[in-house]
């Protein structure tokens, strides 16, 4: 993420604010001399670019914008978050393709997930058919939210990126960035997983049924505290959102501070604690969505 | 409001897209990968629960026929001893018949032998008194050397018959 980095100078960049700025020294791997020379065929500019380089390594509350297509900006969480999906359904198609009464080892991984998963689902739901039917949302959005966060932490994450002169200095942009340190990616997810939650209720025991919990003319404490559990359904997107991309994107800005402290070693305990955020983040928010969603589809908590 | 969505990067251009992603992988997900594991995943354990009570079946008949089998290998004993003490009693029955058949004949062979014997005796007597009637008309004959045609019979068959009675005692 943050021990090399390499000038891509074809890379477009629109420029952009930045919150945070630590100068910093960065002494190359032996990946960024490779790469610089596979990109430029040129070997002393790739041990000048590779030995060392001296420039401005900025951390970015927002993702930084790469390119634009038309009016659409694309930025580097969102390239990472395409990645993923790529890659996810790459694999998807792999075990689709070998599915089998008896399972091979992609499968069996698979299989392995989704009956721990489905295990923690009985125990909420009671039972095994309920469980199977909201399995798929609960599933996609551990999975896609585990993998991005993983995706986050490969070393060439960070490593790759943009070199440019902004304001009369370097700036380094990532060209690709943890899908989840952007507010779009998880406020995207937190508003999906909130509106799930009401569509599936609403699915589950009807509309009338559904909203009376949140709106009920019975006396005036219960109508107070229906509209307020129906502001908190909305709150639940900021502190859905907020809850994940603090955790990642802190996670990020630990490990560049503490790769800035000390380059070589220290970061290696950090990144396995950042791989437990990752799965530990994508676990909470999938147990919270599947929670509300079993309190919505309970046809008794709505009394 | 959209100042600090622009100063947190919050667009709703990207935010759509990575809905859309999401919705993309969540469409994927499903028809590819979740919904066929889990039919795989049920008709396993079907076939499991089917292979369980199957098992389980085979073990309860198992046991029936066991208990068929014992039952039946008790009856056997039991007709087998019934069979074996009939046999003991018509041995029985028929070891006495033969004891009882032996002594008859016995018996009867004791009977015929002891007449023989008394057959013979007297034979054997009659022979005796006919010498003994020669031998006592020789003696007279004898004793009065008289004429042995003389002798009077009426004397000798007295003396026969006393003889008789004589050996009779």
């Amino acid at each position: 993420m943050l021990q090399s980095s390499v000038a891509l100078p074809w890379f477009g960049h629109n420029g952009s604010s930045y919150s945070l700025c630590f100068a910093k020294v960065q002494f190359s791997s032996l990946f960024t001399i490779i790469l610089y020379f596979l990109v430029n065929v040129n070997i002393q500019k790739a041990l000048f670019f590779g030995m060392i380089v001296i420039f401005m390594t900025e951390i970015s509350i927002k993702a930084e914008e790469l390119f634009h297509i038309g009016s659409f900006p694309v930025t580097n969480s969102f390239l990472l978050s395409i990645i993923t999906l790529i890659a996810l359904l790459i694999v998807a198609v792999l075990v689709h393709k070998k599915i089998s009464i008896i399972p091979g080892k992609l499968q069996s991984i698979f299989e392995l997930l989704m009956e721990q998963l489905l295990g923690i689902m009985d125990s909420v739901f009671g039972n095994r058919h309920t469980s199977e039917r909201y399995f798929p949302l609960i599933a996609t959005v551990f999975l896609f939210i585990m993998i991005s966060n993983w995706f986050g932490l490969l070393p060439i994450v960070g490593a790759l990126g943009l070199n440019v002169i902004h304001d009369g200095h370097h700036t380094f942009v990532p060209l690709l960035r943890a899908p989840a340190a952007d507010l779009n990616f998880t406020i995207a997810l937190a508003i999906i997983a909130v509106f799930a939650v009401q569509f599936l209720g609403v699915l589950a025991i009807g509309f009338t049924k559904h909203f009376s919990k949140y709106f009920t003319l019975k006396n005036p404490i219960l109508t107070f505290v229906g509209l307020l559990e129906f502001i908190a359904e909305f709150v639940k997107i900021i502190s859905f959102s907020f809850r994940l991309f603090g955790n990642v994107f802190a996670g990020e800005v630990l490990l560049i501070i503490i790769g800035f402290l000390v380059p070589y070693g220290v970061p290696l305990p950090f990144l396995f604690l950042e791989v437990f955020v990752g799965f530990i983040q994508a676990f909470i928010f999938a147990m919270l969505t599947m929670v509300f969603v079993a309190m919505a589809v309970n046809e008794e908590s709505s009394h | 409001m959209s100042e600090l969505a622009s100063q947190l990067g919050i667009n709703w251009k990207l935010l759509v897209s990575q809905g859309v992603n999401f919705f993309v992988l969540l469409a994927a997900l499903t028809f590819l990968v979740w919904r066929p594991l889990l039919r795989v995943m049920r008709e396993r354990k079907e076939k499991i629960e089917e292979g369980l009570q199957d098992a389980t079946d085979a073990k309860q008949r198992l046991g029936e026929i066991d208990e068929v089998m014992r039952e039946r290998t008790l009856e056997a004993d039991r007709h087998a001893f019934a069979i074996i003490r009939g046999a003991e009693q018509k041995a029985e029955v028929r070891a006495t018949d033969i004891v009882h058949k032996a002594d008859a004949r016995a018996e009867e062979l004791r009977r015929a032998a002891l007449e023989v014997i008394a057959q013979r005796e007297r034979e054997e007597f009659g022979k005796f008194a006919d010498s003994a009637r020669s031998l006592v008309r020789a003696a007279l004959a004898k004793a009065i050397d008289a004429e042995p045609t003389k002798v009077d019979d009426k004397l000798i068959g007295e003396a026969v018959a006393y003889i008789r009675k004589q050996k009779a005692l």
